[in-house]
């Protein structure tokens, strides 16, 4: 649909509704488009920022409770130390137009009966998004194309939401999770998946969210090989980098005895 | 006793990863962040959420402050404020709009007792910003009300208030407007920095 678009003049009168939020998805983008081309609109927009940021202070002031300063405290230290292996990590969470390329999969899973690849399918839409495909389409699609195993994921028994999803396995150690109905996370919060040895300890996969449509698609890397587990995990963690080992509650999983072999 | 450092010395420190800014950047703003954070959310488990979300953000990303200009008290009120209204349209999609409490705002002075540690700069400034919100008619002050700390959008505005959406836009452009104008007039950015 083309987009009307803004006089300076009007985009000048929407903008302190645009600064509070308060314009509706489509003006929003209307202004954002204005305002990536108007320097007066940016510098009217931030000084109304300022505005916004002064008006914070008119509500009642309470302390948070002591703990919440050691706890936040706590979490910088702990980065600090675990920098350097958070800055590599194992696992990506995809852009949306990665959808784009599974939903191409998904119709072949379409083939198959079972209502984990009717559900997947039906809630993905296929975007017309393809020229922004950069390179982790081809590694996703390689995967999906010709998946040595594949895992149904299933929800931990007890949770509210319904989870399903699949992990797709190649021979070596990558993976593309697929998973739909995670509940949304509070802020701080991340899902973190592990892999669990054949003693039974557990290995971070790396840590993930999932956007409001609650499904979210990550290329998953083994540390070694596949052989080397016997499942997968998904649980609750406090974000950005996740736990050193398992500590929220498990929310979906797999066992290795479930693995299929074959491709979609 | 040696000055106390600025905020923009901490962020300076902050960026050469020295966890004690951040510690002092927390004492000094903790409260002001929180306190909005609760006022919008009404819970105090996410207010605190909220609360970590934005100094750990601060810590890992100082950069997204050091992008802009101005004071860092505003600044994190403002990042503050789109997380915790972020959350409560998140949990409140189903049931908003709700006839939102549209009787009038309900903005008020805080405790001019700073804590221990608290910078008194919020103190200070919410007088300034209380008085120059009493500059406005009630009808303004409702609309900013329920845009900034409800997260209303001027449609749902229309709806909750029974106006016609042309009026609620009118009502949003000259608060706003009209704010801003007071506080540039009384000079309350050189009480801030
Ligand atoms: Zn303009």
């Amino acid at each position: 649909m083309e987009r009307r678009q803004l006089t300076h003049e009007i985009a000048s009168e929407e903008l302190p509704a645009f600064a509070l939020g308060a314009l509706d998805a489509e003006d929003s983008a209307g202004m954002a488009e204005h305002l990536a081309e108007c320097p007066f609109c940016r510098e009217d927009l931030r000084q109304l920022d300022d505005v916004l940021g002064l008006l914070g202070t008119v509500v009642p002031q309470e302390a948070p409770s002591p703990g919440l300063r050691d706890r936040v405290l706590a979490r910088v230290a702990a980065e600090a130390g675990v920098t350097r292996t958070a800055d590599r990590p194992a696992l990506r969470l995809l852009p949306r137009w990665a959808q784009a390329v599974l939903a191409t999969a998904a119709a072949l899973v379409l083939v198959l009966t079972g209502a984990v690849a009717m559900l997947l399918y039906g809630q993905w839409q296929i975007r017309r998004e393809l020229d922004a495909l950069r390179a982790e389409q081809g590694e996703i699609a390689s995967i999906l194309a010709q998946p040595a195993w594949w895992a149904p994921v299933t929800a931990e028994a007890g949770q509210g939401q319904p989870v399903v999803g699949r992990l797709y396995l190649q021979e070596g150690d990558t993976g593309v999770l697929v998973i739909d109905g995670l509940a949304p996370l509070v802020p701080g919060q991340v899902y973190q998946v592990w892999l669990i040895r054949a003693d039974n300890t557990r290995v971070s996969a790396g840590v993930f969210t999932v956007d409001a449509s609650q499904r979210a698609t990550l290329i998953v890397t083994a540390p070694g090989t596949w052989t080397a587990y016997q499942g997968m995990g998904i649980t609750i963690e406090p974000g950005p980098a996740g736990s050193p080992g398992p500590t929220g509650p498990r929310v979906a999983g797999c066992s290795l005895a479930d693995w299929q072999s074959g491709g979609l | 006793m040696a000055r106390e450092p600025s905020d923009q010395e901490l962020m300076a420190s902050l960026q050469r990863r020295d966890h004690q800014a951040l510690a002092l950047l927390y004492d000094r703003h903790a409260r002001s962040v929180y306190s909005l954070a609760l006022h919008i959310l009404r819970d105090r488990a996410a207010a605190e959420d909220v609360t970590q979300e934005v100094f750990l953000q601060l810590w890992r990303e100082p950069q997204r402050y050091l992008e802009e200009r101005g004071p860092l008290g505003p600044w994190l009120l403002r990042v503050t404020r789109n997380r915790a209204i972020d959350l409560l349209r998140r949990s409140s999609r189903e049931r908003w709009p709700a006839r939102p409490d549209a009787r009038g705002a309900d903005l008020h002075v805080p405790d001019p007792s700073p804590g221990p540690d608290e910078h008194v700069w919020s103190v200070a400034l919410a007088t300034r910003v209380h008085e120059a919100l009493g500059e406005l008619s009630d009808a303004q002050r409702q609309v900013i009300e329920l845009a900034y700390f409800r997260g209303l959008t001027q449609r749902e505005m229309a709806d909750a208030l029974g106006l016609p959406l042309g009026t609620v836009k009118t009502r949003v452009r000259t608060a706003l407007r009209r704010l801003a104008e007071i506080l540039t007039r009384d000079g309350v950015w050189s009480d801030v920095s």
